[in-house]
Formats: structure tokens, C-alpha cells, sequence
């Protein structure tokens, strides 16, 4: 099974992106799902802006989960909560409805 | 921070570039408020254009409300087109969020503000349209964290040197919506949109809010959708051109005369009067004159087609079907009720526009002032008489009066106020005929007769008659051609009565060389015969003198014959 493609958009390092990955890593680990299950990139949009347009970013910190034969599902926030970003994930995953 | 005044950015649209003095603040944020359907999305879409057009600028358009498919269609049927701006200065960027999109925590919009640099800088286009931003800022928790997000693409902009305007619904009546937070510190206009359904009709206007750093009046400018989209009906700051001391002829000679040369180029004329007297003929004639001397006409006709009137021209030698199958003339027929004035002077400018008019013929115009709200017939009437002046365009409007009517009420006071010279056609009732009479009331810039002329209207043509008073009264028709009549007889009576004297004169005068001439004759012949007299005197004294000398030598006389002594 291939891997779910998780990117992570922020801008700079401002405190709130560092949180936002701080948060992303926990929930991930949160989920329980075999390592490799997600393949994590994470995208200064200030640095590639370019990557921004190309996902019509509207928020930052965003969190983009695109399932294998899935479509692209969007996260908004510093995820302050991992525990409602991991079941999030694992919702997604699962192609149920969130 | 006052002073030097703001730098701004043409919007290219030149009724809202005079309202704003010279377009919106460069790289600052303008706010575009208005209720559902107030036009904020389409005029931003109209700016767009306007700097495509007249600036060959470009535009990064951001939909975070609607379908930029749907704002492309609902732009089309406008003389702009929006869908062929598309991608070359129109760029338009779906932004709409997902309606899945999950919110935890805090975020803020340098991610919005990314993809715009990123489309800007790919684009090169200087201005961003965030139509519905406030659907976007709605989601933040608190109105400080809004008014942080403001502030935040306040800073975006004088970074990037773009310029930006957002476009968002008013709640309250002219208000900013709660989601838009405070907007007095992140933006430096702000203009609302306002729409109000009235009885008549939709009530559309424009009003300023706030502008920083420049003075600016917060009236309600109405507006109203032509084919160009939304426009003034009243042009901002009203200062039409000087006017023009050209003349233009108005297709009859003696009218000219009248009004000192023709109409002023460029005015609007008003021709009222009762039904019958001739005010769509005077107004064809002017149409046809134009045409005739090489400019073009529009002429709206109401109630009629334009078969109609061609015919009823026709009549009275005024051939309009000619000057329309040149091209010089654009007859239109409009219905007068069905649409809103604001929907029928839409159609006249677009008309105008077309034809690249010189000249524009509505008759008659009280029929674009019915129905609709009373303000906007008078405002439309208002918008053409404007659009006329700035154009150099010579305008005749007729207005109906009814017999009886309070010539001071109603529309044709609100008309005869705006128009520049105003012409009244009328009947004079006397003797039993009634005859068309023509006055001018008023002609700004003219030294005008304000005596009453009769109208003769004719198969041959129309022209003005010369008008007679007797007792204070013109007389016309009939009078008048009495009047004429006994003119031409005491002509003739003196013109014979000179010739009379004339001869008495010359005979007088050759009596008199005659006399002279007799006398002279007579004169000389008494000179000869007292001539005669004393050369025969002198020879009786010659022969007397011989005799007495004679006879003293025959009596041997001693003493000297004395004279006389003895004779």
C-alpha cells in the first residue's frame, strides 16, 4: 500500500508553524498506523510560493492529506488538538466522511 | 501621516477615477461593501476591463466566494469582454475554500497571501481583486484577529507594490459586515455600493465612505447598468466642458436666423407643445439637416416605429429613409413603461455610442421619464443632457404638453430647467383657423427674437413666416395673408404715384427749357431791328445834313446855314 501524501503548509518559522509540525508529528504517532503510512513534506510557502498557487492555499499553518485513490483534504490551523488531528487522519484514511 | 497626497492607481473607469481623484491608493487596501446584489463583484470585474482596456494593465482576480466561470458569465453581455481577458490581463484564481476544510486552532492568511505573489509576480499584474474575502476572515475567532489579518495584507501590499481591493457584503445599511473587523486602521477607501428596490424600479448608488487622506463628499452618487456596466447617472463634479460657440443648423434657415446661427453645438434643445404642432417635424428636420451635412444622428422615436416615421416625415417633405439607408441616421423605436428610464437610457447611450451620434433626437423624452421612480426620469434626462455636452453632441428633446396643462409643472419644467434652449410650438386660434406658432422661450448663449413667428408646415417644406401686429396681436394664417395683400397694394399705389410726378416733372422741366429758348429767339430778333432802326436814322441824317448844304449854296448864302434854324 503506497503512502498517503501529508503536506504541510507554513510560512516561515514563525512560532505557529513549528507548533503546527510539533502537533502534525504527535498525531501521527497518535494514530497507531504502521510507520511509512504517511509521507510527511512540509512546505515554506514564503520560501516556494510557487507551491502555494499551485495548491490554492488559502491558510497557513494548512495541513493537505491526499489519500492513495483519494482526493485532497484540507486541514486548517496550528492543530493545537493532535488528538482530533490524529482521528482526522485516521478518518481520511479510512475514506470516511470526517 | 498628511500632506502629500496619496498616490493612486487608475482604475480606468473615468466617472469613479473623478470620484476618487485619480483612481484608488496605490498599494494600499480598498474596500468594495455592498449588499447581496449591489454589483461589488461585477464592478470589480468592470475595473479590470477599464485597465486592460486603457491601461493594458492586469488584474489577479481571487474568487473565494463564487465560481470565477459564474463571475465570467454574469460579466458577459457587457460592451467588456471579460471571457476573452481571460488569461492574457483578467486572471482569474478559484480560491473558493473546501466546504470539508476542517478549522483547529489558529492560522492566519500568509498562505493566501503567498499564492497571490506567486500568481502576481507570474501574471505581472498590479492589481488583486480578493472578491468575498469576508467568508475568509469570518472564519477567524475574534475581530482583532480579523483586523490583524487586515492589517497584516496592508503591509503584503507595500511590500509586494501591488494594490489590492476586497470586496465584501454590508450587513447593516452601508455598514461593514462584522466579519470585516474595524476597517478604520488597514484600509484607505472605502467605497459601498447600495441597492433599494422601490416601486418603480431598482434605486442603485454609489457612496464614498471613507477616504484617507483626501476630502471627500459621502452623497450618494445614483447609478444605473448600461452595456458598459455600472455608470453615473449624474457625471461626478457636474463640470461639463465650456461650452462651444460653434453653431449647428437645426434644417430650418429662418429658425437659425432666430436662435442667431442654429442650436450651440453640443447643447440640448427643448421643443414642447401641444399634440399636432409640428415639434417631430422640427425635430426630423434638425436629424435630417444633420445627416445631410455630413454628421450622424441617432433618433428615438416613443409610440412609434421607425416605418412610422418615416411616413409621417415624408408628408412633409423630410426624407429620413434616406439618410438611415447611408447609414447617417439610426432610427430607434422604443417603448416607453415596459423598462425603467434607466434601462431606456442605457439603450439611447448604446445607441449613441454605435452611431458615433453628432446628433440625438428623442421624441418624445417625457416618455423616457415615465414610470420608474420621479427622481430617475428626471436623473435620466439629466444623464443625456450631460452625456450630450461632454460628447459635443447636439441634442433635441420634445416634450408633450397637454392642452391645459400648467406649463410650469411637471416634467417640462424639470426638462426645460436642464435643457439649454427651450422652444415652444403652439396654436393661435383666431378668426376661426388655427395656425402653428413657434416661440423661443429661452437660448442660453443667444441673442434671440422672443417674438412669435408662425410655423408653415407644407408638402414643399417648413419654413417660418413673418409675423404682423395689429393691436398688439401677431396675426397669422389668414390675417396674415391679408396683411401681406394689402402691403403689396400700397406698394403698387406708391410706386405708381412716384412715376406720376415723376413724369409731371420732366414735363414741367422741358416747358421751362422751351420758354427759354422762345425768349432768347425773341430777344435776338429785337436786337436786329433796333440794329435796323439806327442805321436808318443815321442815313435820314446824312441825306438831311446834304440837302441843307445844297440849298445854302444855291442862295449864295454868306453866313453859314445854321442847324435847325430854318428847317
Amino acid at each position: 500500500m503506497s503512502a498517503a501524501a501529508v503536506a504541510l503548509f507554513v510560512a516561515g518559522g514563525a512560532p505557529r508553524s513549528a507548533a503546527a509540525l510539533r502537533n502534525l508529528t504527535a498525531a501521527i504517532a497518535a494514530t497507531g498506523r504502521p510507520e511509512g503510512t504517511f509521507r510527511v513534506e512540509v512546505i515554506d510557502v514564503l520560501r516556494e510560493p510557487g507551491r502555494a498557487l499551485e495548491a490554492g492555499l488559502l491558510a497557513t499553518p494548512s495541513l493537505a492529506l491526499t489519500a492513495p485513490h483519494g482526493r485532497r483534504r484540507w486541514f486548517v490551523g496550528e492543530f493545537d488538538q493532535p488528538e482530533l488531528l490524529a482521528g482526522w487522519l485516521g478518518d481520511v484514511l479510512d475514506g470516511e466522511p470526517p | 501621516m498628511t500632506g502629500a497626497p496619496m498616490p493612486r492607481l487608475p482604475t480606468g473607469i473615468a466617472w469613479l477615477d473623478r470620484l476618487t481623484h485619480g483612481g484608488i491608493p496605490a498599494r494600499r487596501l480598498t474596500v468594495l461593501l455592498g449588499q447581496a446584489g449591489a454589483g461589488k463583484t461585477l464592478l470589480s470585474c468592470q475595473i479590470a476591463a477599464a485597465r486592460a482596456r486603457v491601461e493594458g494593465a492586469g488584474t489577479v482576480f481571487a474568487a473565494l466566494e463564487e465560481p470565477p466561470a459564474d463571475i465570467i458569465r454574469n460579466a458577459a453581455g457587457f460592451t467588456w469582454d471579460l471571457a476573452a481577458l481571460a488569461g492574457e490581463h483578467f486572471h482569474p484564481l478559484d480560491l473558493r475554500p473546501d466546504p470539508d476544510m476542517v478549522f483547529a486552532g489558529d492560522f492566519d492568511l500568509r498562505g493566501m497571501l503567498a499564492t497571490l505573489s506567486a500568481k502576481a509576480r507570474q501574471t505581472g499584474a498590479g492589481l488583486v481583486v480578493l472578491d468575498g474575502l469576508d467568508t475568509v476572515l469570518g472564519w477567524l475567532a475574534s475581530p482583532a484577529r480579523r483586523s490583524a489579518e487586515l492589517a497584516r495584507i496592508g503591509r503584503w501590499l507595500e511590500e509586494e507594490g501591488l494594490t489590492a481591493i476586497v470586496t465584501a457584503k454590508a450587513e447593516r445599511h452601508g455598514g461593514p459586515a462584522d466579519a470585516l473587523g474595524p476597517l478604520e486602521f488597514a484600509v484607505s477607501l472605502v467605497v459601498a455600493l447600495e441597492r433599494r428596490e422601490e416601486s418603480g424600479g431598482t434605486l442603485r448608488a454609489l457612496r464614498i465612505t471613507k477616504s484617507r487622506g483626501s476630502a471627500h463628499s459621502s452623497s450618494a452618487h445614483p447609478l444605473f447598468f448600461s452595456h458598459n456596466g455600472l455608470e453615473p447617472l449624474m457625471w461626478p463634479g457636474g463640470d461639463a466642458p465650456p461650452a462651444s460657440q460653434e453653431r449647428v443648423g437645426s434644417g430650418m434657415a429662418r429658425l437659425d436666423a432666430l436662435l442667431g446661427g442654429g442650436y450651440l453645438r453640443g447643447s440640448t434643445a427643448l421643443l414642447s407643445g401641444p399634440p399636432g404642432t409640428g415639434k417631430s417635424t422640427l425635430a426630423a428636420l434638425f436629424a435630417a439637416s444633420i445627416c445631410a451635412g455630413g454628421g450622424r444622428a441617432v433618433h428615438v422615436a416613443f409610440d412609434e416605429g421607425p416605418e412610422q416615421s418615416i411616413r409621417n416625415m415624408r408628408s412633409v417633405g423630410i426624407d429620413l429613409a434616406a439618410h438611415r439607408a447611408s447609414g447617417a441616421l439610426r432610427l430607434i423605436g422604443l417603448q416607453p413603461g415596459r423598462d425603467g428610464p434607466e434601462q431606456l437610457l442605457s439603450e439611447i447611450l448604446a445607441a449613441v455610442e454605435t452611431q458615433d451620434a453628432t446628433a440625438l433626437v428623442v421624441d418624445p423624452v417625457s416618455s423616457l421619464m415615465r414610470g420608474g421612480v420621479a427622481d430617475l426620469g428626471q436623473s435620466a434626462v439629466r444623464r443625456l443632457v450631460e452625456e450630450a455636452r461632454a460628447r459635443g453632441m447636439t441634442a433635441v428633446l420634445t416634450s408633450l404638453v397637454e392642452i391645459g396643462e400648467d406649463p410650469a409643472s411637471g416634467t417640462l419644467s424639470a426638462v426645460s430647467t436642464i435643457a439649454d434652449a427651450w422652444i415652444a410650438l403652439g396654436y393661435a386660434e383666431r378668426g376661426g383657423e388655427r395656425n402653428r406658432t413657434l416661440s423661443i422661450v429661452k437660448a442660453r448663449g443667444s441673442a434671440h427674437s422672443n417674438q412669435t413667428r408662425e410655423f408653415v408646415m407644407s408638402s414643399e417644406g417648413c419654413t417660418l413666416a413673418d409675423v404682423y401686429t395689429a393691436g398688439g396681436a401677431v396675426l397669422l394664417g389668414t390675417a396674415r395673408m391679408e396683411r401681406e395683400a394689402e402691403e403689396r397694394r400700397l406698394e403698387t399705389l406708391a410706386a405708381l404715384d412716384h412715376q406720376r410726378r415723376l413724369r409731371a416733372l420732366e414735363a414741367q422741366l422741358t416747358e421751362a427749357e422751351l420758354r427759354q429758348r422762345r425768349s432768347a429767339l425773341e430777344s435776338e430778333a429785337a436786337r436786329a431791328e433796333l440794329a435796323l432802326l439806327e442805321a436808318a436814322e443815321a442815313e435820314r441824317r446824312a441825306a438831311q445834313a446834304e440837302r441843307q448844304a445844297r440849298t445854302a449854296a444855291s442862295r449864295s448864302a454868306d453866313t453859314p446855314a445854321e442847324e435847325g434854324a430854318s428847317a
